[in-house]
């Protein structure tokens, strides 16, 4: 019998400090066997259960896309037991990895739609993994509008990237910090200022908005004014998790496990639920 | 449908000699509670008396579990790699298990295997598959039974059971209800077709016990009502209030499943392990940033029950809740959920 438990091993093979306070990093990590890399088939929004022995087992969400290779990308926050332990591991060791888990962003109601992307924070990593999908297949989407905040220049994910995708004109990215900055060019203010300003427009189009509860709780009425419904907001929730299969109780909200019914959610379903997210 | 007969006196020997082909899990007097527990010789075994203290969901989901093994010796092959534990070979069957605990089994299935390979709980599903229930009917149920509430449910309710004992003055009639069971008796010494009289007895004591269950929950409005209709019933706040937070009435029900995963290490050998845990604790749903989506003890209450009256209905099509009582008898602060689903139903 399959046993969905039991995490696959994976070898470190890269290890990027993204941010100035060194809290956040992003861990490139490659399977040993072929067969279990073969098995894992994701989509953007899914996430996985990172495992080390001894330890213990946290859900991140998956920041790599799929059309990227066969490695995967998780970027972590340091914050407590186990992201402290592997914020200390090296190129090189063996951890887990235990997924594809989640339903992922929908993809299929996605296409040929205008996608606008609501992100602060480093809520940003599936968004980056959407991101990179959509780009892989940009005739599959209509016009990609990306509005990305941090508190300062340095505090922003994926610098490299963020440069490559400023450069393209078939993606228009608005990055933006808190405040003004040395060296800082870019937007100021906060994601919701800037979501008003940018106004991307809601016409045949999807808002993808994942960011500290404080961003959402500000960002959902300009969406609003702008004419997005609760059915073309798409969140995604980040409650404690422990089984990722919907088996341990753990992530209940209402009827519905996070895990596994989520943790992607149109704001219309969210309305439906219990505040307990 | 077959029916047998079984002495009294000739019980004891036939699950002594079950104990040689299998783990004969049955009630047994241990620390002045009557608990599930693995038995070596049939004596031990109490049939003659109330429901268990605990249901025995344990044989099936224990308290405490291992769940894969590792080395973090960097000398090894294996180092940090999971294996899986494999299950023991050996079946097992559970003996003298309630109607009400049988259904609760039936629930744990449909929760531990959502179908799908991704959301099919290997550990549960493996035992499960080696495991025969007997059941014993209630000829005299307790004035906390409310098992007869609930769809198929009632004191000689059959679901989830193998074979169904029926206690009948010096015998039990054994209705055999499944391959499983039938396999189970198959040639045992002792057992003889039930004759007419014996089946007779058997249906009149069935009768009066069922007319004795209080059956008085309707849970039938629940279904008909939104989430945050009754989500938001201002009720809960005189509920709730009470409540210590014990966890005592997750621990004892047969239905509640839900549990933590942690890893124990010695020296550099270590397993993963899966322990029962509880939504009416406060750290159940802490977020990492410290941030807790049930903040008080009045969400972490309204939880309980509107998962097994609400939310587990609107997945599985069935209460979580098989009327077992425990909950009722062993809450230091007497909260009755029967109360709660009367308010829920009204
Ligand atoms: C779908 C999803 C996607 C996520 N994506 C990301 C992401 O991309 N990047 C990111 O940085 N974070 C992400 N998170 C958050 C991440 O899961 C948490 O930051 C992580 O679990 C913190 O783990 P920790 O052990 O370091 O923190 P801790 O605060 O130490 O622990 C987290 C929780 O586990 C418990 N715990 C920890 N150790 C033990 C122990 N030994 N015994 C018992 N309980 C223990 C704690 O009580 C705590 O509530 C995501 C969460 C979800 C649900
Ligand atoms: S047994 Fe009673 S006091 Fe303890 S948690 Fe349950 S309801 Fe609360
Ligand atoms: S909720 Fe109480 S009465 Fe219902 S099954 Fe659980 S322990 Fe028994
Ligand atoms: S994490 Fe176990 S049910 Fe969602």
């Amino acid at each position: 019998m399959n046993n969905p438990y039991i995490p696959k091993p994976v070898r470190i093979e890269e290890i990027i400090t993204e941010t100035e306070d060194r809290n956040l990093k992003t861990f490139k990590l490659v399977f040993l066997n072929q067969a279990d890399e073969q098995v894992f088939r994701y989509t953007p929004g899914q996430f996985a259960e990172l495992s080390i022995a001894g330890k213990g087992e946290i859900p991140i969400g998956i920041a790599s896309s799929p059309t990227e290779g066969k490695h995967l990308l998780f970027t972590i926050n340091k914050v407590g037991v186990v992201t402290t332990h592997l914020h200390n591991m090296s190129v090189g060791d063996v951890m887990g990895v235990r997924g594809p888990l989640g339903r992922p962003y929908p993809i299929d109601e996605l296409e040929g739609k205008n996608v606008v992307i609501v992100s602060g924070g480093f809520a940003f990593t599936t968004l980056r993994s959407m991101i990179a999908y959509m780009l892989e297949n940009r005739d599959r989407f209509g016009n990609i509008t990306v509005i990305y905040g941090a508190r300062t220049p340095g505090m922003l994910l994926y610098k490299d990237q963020l440069k490559e995708w400023q450069d393209r004109d078939d993606i228009a990215l608005n990055v933006t910090v808190d405040k003004e900055a040395e060296g800082w060019d870019g937007k100021v203010g906060f994601v919701p200022a800037v979501t008003r300003e940018v106004a991307p427009s809601a016409d045949n189009a999807y808002a993808l908005v994942c960011g500290p509860p404080i961003m959402i709780k500000f960002t959902q009425p300009v969406l609003t004014e702008l004419g997005f419904t609760p059915e073309t907001i798409i969140m995604s929730l980040e409650n404690r998790m422990k089984c990722g299969i919907g088996i341990c109780g753990r992530c209940n909200v209402g009827p519905y496990y996070v895990c596994k019914d989520g943790p992607v959610f149109t704001l219309a379903e969210l309305n439906e639920m219990p505040k307990e997210y | 449908m077959k029916q047998m007969l079984i002495d009294k006196k000739d019980m004891a020997g036939l699950l002594t000699e079950l104990t040689g082909k299998m783990a004969v899990i049955a009630p047994v007097m241990k620390g002045g509670n009557l608990l599930f527990e693995p038995i070596t010789d049939g004596q031990e075994a109490v049939l003659d008396s109330a429901n268990t203290r605990l249901s025995p969901k344990d044989a099936l989901f224990p308290q405490c579990e291992k769940m894969m093994s590792f080395t973090t010796d960097r000398q090894s092959e294996e180092a940090f790699i999971m294996k899986d534990i494999e299950p023991l070979e050996q079946g097992q069957v559970i003996f003298a298990v309630r109607p009400c605990d049988a259904a609760g089994l039936v629930i744990l299935d449909k929760v531990f295997n959502q179908g799908g390979q991704a959301y099919e709980d290997a550990y549960y599903l493996r035992r499960r598959e080696k495991t025969t229930v007997v059941g014993l009917a209630c000829n005299k149920p307790l004035l906390t039974c409310f098992c007869a509430s609930f769809d198929k449910g009632g004191p000689f309710a059959t679901e989830g059971l193998d074979v169904l004992l029926t206690e009948v003055g010096d015998k039990y009639v054994a209705t055999v209800l499944t391959d499983k069971g039938e396999a189970l008796l198959k040639d045992k010494k002792g057992l003889s077709e039930a004759d007419s009289a014996s089946i007779d007895k058997a249906n009149k004591i069935k009768d009066a016990a069922v007319k004795s269950v209080d059956s008085g929950v309707a849970t039938d409005k629940i279904k008909g009502k939104t989430t945050m209709e009754l989500f938001d019933d201002p009720s809960w706040d005189a509920f709730y209030e009470i409540c210590i937070a014990c966890g005592v009435c997750t621990y004892s029900c047969p239905t509640c499943h839900c549990f933590d995963i942690q890893d124990e290490v010695i020296d550099t050998e270590g397993v993963r392990m899966r322990h029962w845990d509880s939504c009416m604790f406060p750290i159940f749903t802490v977020h990492a940033t410290g941030h807790n989506p049930r903040p008080t003890k009045k969400e972490r209450f309204r939880q309980r029950f509107m998962h097994k009256f609400k939310y587990f209905q609107e997945k599985f099509d069935r209460m979580a809740c098989v009327g077992c009582g425990r909950c009722i008898q062993l809450c230091p602060v007497n909260i009755d959920v029967r109360q709660l689903v009367k308010r829920m139903n009204s």
